[in-house]
């Protein structure tokens, strides 16, 4: 008998849901600095208004939801999706504030882009957004990329609901014991490289001749929204704006550092370097990287636009690492993008619908399944052709030695096929509202797997329905599909009581 | 705090060749990405 959700279920996902309020209100802190320091008032009275509608609401909720008892799975899974969710709406404020949009789901779009590492976006005149937006925009791509939920483990939960909701959020790699160690690990492997990365980036732009603090907000910036596979810009051209090779390739690396795995940070940190060569998730990285590539250069062939070989492998292989990464930094125009030959898309695509490693910062398939379906595949030939009684076992190197079992296979396939579903929803939807299906699969799996490469479609001007479809694929796309499937059920449940 | 500090700083000290190895994998990447685009885009001009 299913357990039916109780007062008890409402209760303990206000009470959480009340700590994230104030979280949320609490990182704020951080745009308003800047805006202090940028002497942008307008800009801090926005995050102030933002601030108080977060902590009163958390107030609320905490005070009439005393902490009751622990938190169980269902409920863990319930507050992953809600706080998801309520993260968009109140995170949408500032920007909406700002006036940079036209109107109020336009700025959840760019939330809920944000925070999922997407990239998609649907600013008007970026350009001259205030910086402490602009720094907003980033943070959350920050802040989602190495999950919300993490950002409150560290502070606000204990031990065993820590992991309950740690799971839900498409985590599952126990690098450490704990799950908040684990979070804190995360923390520290992100703002060490945050400082390199950033740094890195601004001297490139100094380099360039951008004055020190232009470069040092650029530099921090580019690398939140890189390391965290989000591919924000602080400039409309994205990339393209620096027009300078070597910082694209500062970027190539802290994107493919972002979609490694934690996990293998953790080894190669604590002296295990050859993990990086043994690691089976790296090697099917590496491999589908290559072979995406090669599918893209041949949708090339005899259709050569471009002069010289250099320009032809930035212009490629930028945008296939980027959508292989989930990243969606580019440094050609979208309308450049959508002449690119079908093959080429279509390589594009499979690379975007791949995605990168589990428990990174990277959307999609991920590569770990891929693999894992190879392994399978391996196994079941291996069986069919051995003696009947023999038993077949298949190992792979992930961290340590696994061995494949079937219910591993089993929720891969599952996760999969959801995936895939969706892509195709809004590939049907694109090609519904009169867009071309090509194009439509483009976008809809660069939502999905929380991408953000566009070939025009993604507008102002797309209708609600769409916008609204490609906020639920960012939503479920980045959370794995899971714990939203449980929070309808709750809302179901709730609807029917009544 | 100060014991944390030294922690992370101990655990940072071991993991700088880490850290050093990490940023040198995605440039092999990109190399060798790099001779093969470099290959199809020799073939395709001599072609041409």
């Amino acid at each position: 008998m299913i357990p039916d959700f109780s007062k008890d279920d409402i209760t303990v996902v206000s009470h959480y849901l009340g700590k994230i309020f104030v979280a949320l209100g609490i990182v704020q802190i951080l745009p308003i600095l800047v805006g202090f320091i940028c002497m942008e008032m307008a800009a801090v009275i926005d995050f102030f208004i933002s601030i108080i509608t977060c902590l009163s609401f958390g107030s609320i909720l905490l005070y009439f939801s005393p902490l009751p008892q622990e938190l169980n799975w269902r409920q863990g899974m319930i507050i992953v999706a809600l706080s998801w969710f309520i993260a968009m709406c109140v995170s949408a404020l500032p920007l909406y504030l700002s006036g940079h949009f036209e109107c109020f789901l336009d700025a959840c779009f760019e939330s809920m882009s944000a925070y999922a590492t997407t990239g998609l976006i649907l600013i008007q005149d970026l350009d001259h957004l205030s910086h402490a937006h602009n720094f907003w925009r980033h943070l959350m791509c920050f802040i989602g990329g190495q999950g919300i939920i993490l950002v409150a483990l560290v502070f606000f939960f204990r031990g065993g609901d820590a992991l309950r909701i740690y799971i839900g959020e498409a985590r599952d790699d126990k690098i450490l014991p704990n799950s908040i160690t684990t979070a804190k690990f995360i923390w520290m492997v992100s703002f060490t490289y945050l400082i390199i990365g950033s740094f890195l980036l601004a001297f490139v732009l100094m380099f360039h001749g951008l004055p020190f603090t232009r470069a040092i907000f650029h530099g921090l910036c580019i690398f939140m929204a890189g390391w965290d596979t989000a591919g924000f810009a602080p400039q409309s051209l994205n990339i393209l704006y620096y027009h300078s090779f070597v910082f694209e390739l500062v970027t190539i690396i802290i994107v493919l550092l972002g979609a490694t795995s934690f996990g293998v940070h953790y080894a190669v940190w604590t002296g295990k370097y050859r993990e990086l060569k043994e690691d089976f998730e790296v090697k099917i990285l590496m491999f589908t990287i290559f072979m995406t590539y090669i599918v893209v250069l041949i949708g090339f062939s005899g259709n050569l636009v471009f002069g010289d070989p250099v320009s032809f492998f930035r212009h490629t292989f930028y945008q296939l690492i980027s959508g292989h990464t989930g990243v969606g930094y580019t440094n050609i125009y979208s309308s450049q993008l959508a002449t690119w030959p079908e093959l080429a898309i279509i390589g594009v695509i499979i690379a975007m619908a791949i995605g990168g490693c589990m428990n990174s910062t990277a959307g999609g398939i991920k590569v770990f399944r891929l693999g894992l379906f190879y392994k399978s595949m391996k196994r079941e030939i291996r069986k069919l052709s051995y003696p009947e009684s023999s038993y077949i076992r298949e190992y792979f190197h992930h961290q340590r030695e696994i061995s494949i079992d079937d219910n591993m296979v089993k929720t891969a396939m599952v996760i999969t096929i959801c995936y895939i579903l969706l892509y195709l929803s809004g590939a049907l939807m694109g090609t519904f509202f009169g867009y071309g299906f090509l194009p439509s699969l483009f976008e809809s799996v660069s939502a999905a797997a929380n991408v953000g490469l566009s070939v025009g479609i993604t507008d102002t001007s797309m209708p609600a329905l769409m916008k609204m479809w490609y906020i639920f694929e960012m939503w479920a796309g980045r959370l794995e599909f899971f714990a939203i499937f449980i929070l309808i059920r709750f809302l179901v449940k709730t609807v029917k009581k009544r | 705090m100060k014991k944390r500090v030294i922690r992370y700083l101990g655990m940072l000290k071991k993991g700088i060749i880490g850290i050093s190895i990490e940023l040198v994998y995605p440039l092999i990447v990109t190399v060798v990405a790099f001779l093969i685009s470099l290959v199809i885009f020799l073939s395709e001009s001599s072609f041409r």
